[in-house]
């Protein structure tokens, strides 16, 4: 087999894998390659999602069955691999042309878990000491493999992840029989105790991804498996996959399109508990579910209508961060420029505050520019009108860029 | 109120700051070049004096913070007329009163900041999109036509990573190279430029990138609008994926 056909079938067994963050690594020139904090996106794909990192698989061989898997070992698929080295040169090569910020690396089981996971750290070694490679590496750590080698492949890699997989044991149980929750979070766990003990200030960055819309946990299970992890500080980022069927299966939904929406919802929420300090109870709270029509945060204010409107000049920051419609970025803007002088409802558009959702929230100067009557009732109405020009826009938000 | 020409060089700007002063005129139009038509009102061409100059800029360090003082040289880079007047107004807002600087509802200082960061925005993107062809002395190639002119920024970016190469970036907007060997680099003039042959590899390395790039996308979630927006066809031109 050709090089072009092992480069095209393990590439496409990987790309289900929806992370491709090249964000949060050190800055560091070696020989060849230096990360960049900020992550950098070097394509895009007809799909719309960044390119940063030569995401394959080492090989797409498996031992595991597990339903949802393209590579699931029942499958009559052209199976590949590639030599440690062949995989190292094809990374050097891409990353001297500027094609990538470096190495994404999956693999099917083949034979073994810790022989598997050997044929990885060797392909890492080519890469950090003969070519003195610096740039970022991302490994996903093999569940069940000797922690000897995890304790090695940590060594090397600039951040590790650890799929797992569905928001459940319980589902995980049905479509992988030979996974379970504690299997895919053993070898995170690991990591952390070898990076910590290694003497690094934080843990090595993980992550982890779930299949969304295969089995029937709710949004409110979904992100409260997230928040845990968060909570624990064992992660940095749970990534959401729109569940597409790759082979049939009667333990399987059968679904026509992939939920792109639910997924864009939960990645809303999931910002929401990063970044803007809410908690996945009052993300949904008496509810169970997301909704589809409005994002998370706007959800919120309508149930929490007695704390609005805000007065722009008076809030803090916290309570900026909570109007619908102003972001981080937003709040941080407003809280410099009125540092200087008292900010109206023009000077917010000069800042290029977005006020089409923030209007119904805010006071500017005690000036309210929403509804004659603020109901929920009445805002839903012209947030709908107003987003039905824009919702082909709307519905094709991405969030898989750099963060 | 005057229309002020000067040789397009950051010396010549600072000496029109300085004649602006001295001659107590606001400009009301700054350009590179003198206006072909005769109705200007009066046109000032600004002689580039390196002393009128270095008193522009003393005063600049004494009364600017680090970070104003940067934002007047970056945006020189811009390279565009139409941020000269912005640029101008910013640096006597600077000497009037440094805490104006910070005021973004002064229309002036928004507009600096954010031509700053529409340039830096640009300049992050290239480099993530620039691409380098593997010449026949392994030395490597990229060609770009930059908007803004950031390429000492990117020349400096890619000197990190590809620390023991060679490579050169050519803005052929500008005619301009960023050319770095050793450690070491220099920014040329290029008036003319054969290239040479590409190495040996470079096509295959080339035809597995559009492998890859063709097999990671995912029919069932085809979006061609997001990927043009975040790509615009513009860019496009010179990356090994798109051609």
């Amino acid at each position: 087999m050709n090089i072009d056909e092992k480069l095209q079938i393990l590439a496409d067994g990987a790309k289900y894998d929806v992370s491709c963050s090249s964000s949060g690594g050190e800055e560091n020139p070696g020989a060849i390659g230096c990360n960049k904090t900020s992550g950098i996106c070097h394509s895009y794909t007809s799909d719309g999602r960044c390119v940063s990192l030569l995401k394959v698989l080492f090989t797409n061989f498996c031992i595991y069955d597990c339903s949802y898997c393209l590579s699931r070992s029942s499958n009559d698929i052209p199976r590949a691999a590639f030599s440690p080295r062949e995989l190292a040169d094809l990374t050097i090569n891409f990353y001297k042309r500027n094609y990538i910020e470096g190495l994404f690396l999956s693999s099917g089981i083949i034979e073994s878990e810790d022989h598997t996971m050997s044929l990885l750290i060797k392909a890492l070694e080519i890469l950090r000491f003969e070519h003195g490679f610096k740039g970022y590496i991302h490994l996903k750590l093999i569940p069940g493999s000797d922690p000897a080698l995890i304790a090695r492949a940590i060594k090397l890699a600039t951040r590790v992840s650890s799929n797992l997989e569905l928001p459940s044991s319980k589902s995980l149980q049905l479509l992988a029989p030979q996974k379970s929750h504690s299997s895919v979070l053993q070898p995170l766990k690991f990591a952390r105790e070898f990076s910590l003990a290694a003497g690094r200030k934080k843990p090595i960055g993980m992550s982890t991804q779930m299949i969304i819309g295969a089995t029937p946990e709710s949004d409110f299970d979904i992100l409260k498996t997230s928040s845990v992890m968060y909570e624990r500080k064992l992660l940095k980022r749970v990534y959401y996959s729109a569940y597409i069927p790759v082979n049939s299966d009667t333990k399987l939904p059968a679904l026509k399109t992939p939920p792109l929406k639910r997924e864009h919802r939960l990645y809303q929420a999931d910002w929401l508990l990063r970044f803007y300090g809410f908690s996945h109870g009052e993300i949904l709270h008496k509810r169970k579910n997301l909704d589809m029509e409005f994002d998370p945060k706007t959800v919120w204010a309508f149930d929490h209508m007695e704390l609005f409107p805000v007065e722009i000049n008076a809030a803090d920051r916290e309570m900026l961060i909570r109007i619908p419609g102003i972001g981080i970025r937003g709040a941080d803007k407003i809280i410099r420029a009125r540092r200087h002088r008292a900010l109206g409802f023009d000077e917010l558009k000069k800042l290029r505050i977005s006020l089409k959702r923030a209007r119904y929230f805010i006071t500017a100067k005690g000036r309210y520019y929403g509804v004659s009557r603020m109901y929920p009732e009445e805002i839903k109405k012209r947030l709908q009108s107003s987003s039905k020009r824009q919702l082909t826009l709307f519905d094709q938000a991405t969030l898989f860029g750099e963060l | 109120m005057a229309h002020l020409v000067f040789d397009g060089s950051f010396e010549g700007f600072m000496t029109l700051v300085y004649e602006c002063y001295h001659r107590r005129t606001t400009p009301r139009i700054i350009s590179t070049e003198a206006p072909k038509t005769l109705f200007e009102d009066s046109i000032i061409d600004i002689q580039t004096d390196i002393q009128k100059c270095e008193r522009v800029l003393t005063g600049l360090r004494k009364n600017l913070s680090d970070r104003h003082l940067k934002t007047v040289y970056h945006l020189f880079l811009y390279d565009k007329e139409e941020i000269f007047l912005d640029l101008f107004r910013y640096i006597v807002l600077g000497f009037k009163n440094v805490r104006l600087l910070e005021d973004p509802s002064i229309d002036t200082v928004r507009r600096v900041e954010d031509a700053r960061k529409r340039m830096f925005r640009y300049l992050h993107k290239m480099e993530g999109f620039l691409r380098f062809e593997e010449l026949e002395d392994g030395t490597m190639y990229a060609a770009a036509e930059l908007e803004f002119d950031v390429l000492y920024f990117l020349g400096k970016h890619f000197a990190r990573r590809l620390g023991n190469e060679k490579f050169i970036i050519h803005d052929r907007r500008r005619k301009r190279a960023f050319v770095y060997g050793s450690g070491e680099f220099q920014i040329y003039d290029v008036a003319a430029f054969k290239l040479p042959e590409r190495s040996r590899e470079e096509k295959k390395f080339a035809r597995l990138w559009r492998v890859f790039f063709d097999s990671v996308s995912i029919e069932s979630r085809r979006n061609d609008k997001v990927q043009r927006n975040m790509v615009p066809l513009l860019y496009r031109k010179y990356m090994t994926e798109f051609n």
